[in-house]
């Protein structure tokens, strides 16, 4: 049923609207795409304008990475087994349940998790993997994390490399 | 818990036991106290109800509330104290005998929870027995532990009780590292055991003590092994009566209780697993163990829990995850009702999809689709069993002792007769 609120779009600007579709698609971009010298495919053009921002794509295996982290519930029991407190400074690193609760949330703050990801060994997790109630994968999680720091600071710097220019003078 | 005390009774009968376990239970995460069963009939804020005994507390339950463990095993109530003092002696160092009333120990929240057993250290902070005078010690870089909650709400409740209590917070800068602020409650505890470091607190709180102080109450921090530190401060402090009070999770207390359970299946020549364990096909009593090992045990007692360790999970409909045994809510099926219908409109309410479990008969055999036995050879303990919410019934722990030690000894009495 259509919703009273949202007025009704008359015949003429529908067919103005679909005409300008149908411009965009026929004639601007094969217009565009054969006089642009950028030889990147639109999802590469996608990919790298997300890339400075540290948003990085996302395979089946990391969303399932992903879902495996969502289950935990927050209880702290891991930080119980944690090996790496030993070792590592507070200020750097406080506990494995960091790993599904706040590393594992957005891959734009992974370069700030640099230090503690570095300093964090799968052996530390073990122990901390096993009491967990709900089996959250913390040795995987630690893997993805990796993989996707470094996808992440490859991706900055390879975007942050064109404007390391001189300045125009 | 439910699991643990279930393998050390059928140990004790004579059985030959393995404990497989997928991970931690809620155990590890409880206050570590033992809530056996609260007045049902005390009106909220009306303390004084709650110092009953709890055996009688548990028939009051099992009257009213016809779904509840306690009702569908009304005709064994009388053995619940014969339970209680079994899981104790097993973790001698860690719970006190049963208590002949319900003691009301403090909650880090400035509320008191009625407890029918209790660690040692914990059991001295009833709200009845504590004398007029006491502190709340805090730890000046701890943010997770505020003790003004505590001695304001410690000093409400004993007015609810009739009584006059003076609860002062003590300050104490034992902690005042940096890095100190950033620890968890596991670390602070694992530093109050290096060598030296009680002493030291003990002088830190000698100093800054209030006059006529007759108990101190401590933060559940007070060692991370074995039993708590509360003894050897208080000797320190030259016999002034120091208890810890309960905690919310993370749980200090509730990681010394379930490392107690582990020694004492250590002690019972336990075999533990740890392993996810699988029955491709239920019914026919050959589980999988995740090693791929298969084991075809004569009687199985399934004490997997509820949401937490994972007994009973919900994605769109509950199930039971390892023999699909039928689910209730009160009295229907569980599986597929819209669970808004099972939540209540508040969070003090009775959410039933707390409650959802399995159903059980009166010698704790889970029920099948057809309403009889779901197999013979299984048995059912502590919150996998529908009927009570473990969080929030305050029956919890002592549901999963009272139905693991009569879910084991059913199992054992099954075994031996087949032998």
């Amino acid at each position: 049923m259509a919703d009273a609120s949202i007025p009704r779009m008359g015949p003429i600007r529908r067919l103005k609207g679909d005409l300008y579709l149908a411009y965009r698609a026929l004639i601007a971009h094969p217009l565009k795409r054969l006089f642009s010298t950028d030889v990147r495919s639109g999802k590469q053009r996608f990919l790298d304008n997300y890339a400075p921002e540290g948003l990085v794509p996302m395979s089946a295996e990391d969303r399932r990475i992903l879902q495996d982290a969502a289950r935990c519930i927050h209880c702290g029991l891991c930080d119980a087994y944690d090996l790496a407190l030993a070792v590592i400074s507070r200020t750097t690193y406080d506990g494995a349940s960091l790993l599904p609760i706040a590393y594992s949330r957005a891959t734009p703050d992974l370069p700030r998790a640099r230090p503690a990801l570095i300093a964090l060994r799968e052996e530390h997790l073990a122990r901390s993997e096993a009491v967990c109630p709900t089996r959250v994968p913390l040795r995987s999680i630690a893997r993805y994390l990796h993989r996707k720091m470094d996808e992440v600071i490859r991706q900055q710097q390879r975007s942050a490399a064109p404007s390391i220019k001189a300045p125009v003078a | 818990m439910a699991g643990s005390i279930a393998a050390l009774r059928a140990k004790a009968k004579g059985a030959q036991v393995i404990l497989s376990r997928r991970a931690f239970g809620a155990t590890a995460l409880s206050s570590g106290a033992v809530d056996v069963a609260p007045d049902p009939a005390a009106p909220p804020g009306d303390l004084k109800s709650q110092l009953v005994s709890p055996e009688l507390a548990a028939r009051e339950i099992a009257r009213t509330r016809p779904n509840h463990p306690y009702a569908v095993l009304v005709d064994k109530l009388d053995r619940l104290k014969e339970a209680l003092s079994f899981a104790a002696a097993h973790l001698p160092d860690l719970l006190c005998p049963p208590l002949v009333r319900n003691a009301l120990l403090p909650t880090p929240l400035g509320t008191v929870k009625p407890a029918g057993m209790a660690q040692p250290a914990q059991a001295g902070a009833d709200l009845a027995s504590l004398p007029q005078s006491i502190a709340v010690v805090q730890l000046s870089v701890n943010p997770s532990f505020d003790a003004q909650l505590v001695a304001r709400g410690l000093e409400r409740s004993a007015s609810l009780l009739g009584r006059k209590l003076s609860a002062a917070v003590v300050e104490s800068h034992f902690f005042r590292n940096i890095e100190d602020a950033l620890r968890g409650c596991y670390e602070l505890a694992e530093l109050l055991e290096q060598p030296g470091a009680i002493d030291e607190f003990a002088r830190d709180l000698r100093t800054r003590l209030p006059e006529g102080v007759g108990a101190l109450l401590l933060p559940p921090i007070m060692g991370r092994h074995g039993s708590s530190l509360a003894a050897e401060l208080s000797n320190r402090l030259g016999g002034l009566p120091c208890w810890e009070i309960l905690s919310d999770a993370s749980s200090v207390p509730g990681i010394r209780l379930q490392e107690g359970l582990n020694s004492a299946l250590t002690r019972a020549g336990i075999p533990v697993i740890e392993s996810d364990v699988t029955c491709s096909k239920p019914g026919s009593g050959v589980f999988t163990l995740g090693s791929g090992e298969s084991i075809e045990p004569r009687a199985v007692v399934l004490a997997t829990g509820k949401f937490i360790g994972g007994g009973i999970v919900r994605t769109q409909r509950f199930f039971e995850p390892l023999l699909d045994l039928p689910l209730f809510a009160g009295s229907t099926r569980a599986e597929d009702q819209y669970i808004g219908d099972l939540l209540a409109e508040n969070v003090q309410g009775k959410h039933q999809a707390f409650r959802v479990g399995v159903r059980i008969d009166s010698s704790l055999r889970p029920l099948g689709a057809s309403g009889g036995p779901f197999d013979p050879r299984l048995f059912a303990a502590g919150s996998v069993i529908s009927g009570y919410d473990p969080a929030a019934d305050k029956t919890g722990l002592g549901v999963a002792i009272f139905t693991g030690y009569l879910a084991g000894e059913a199992a054992a009495s099954l075994v031996l007769l087949a032998r």
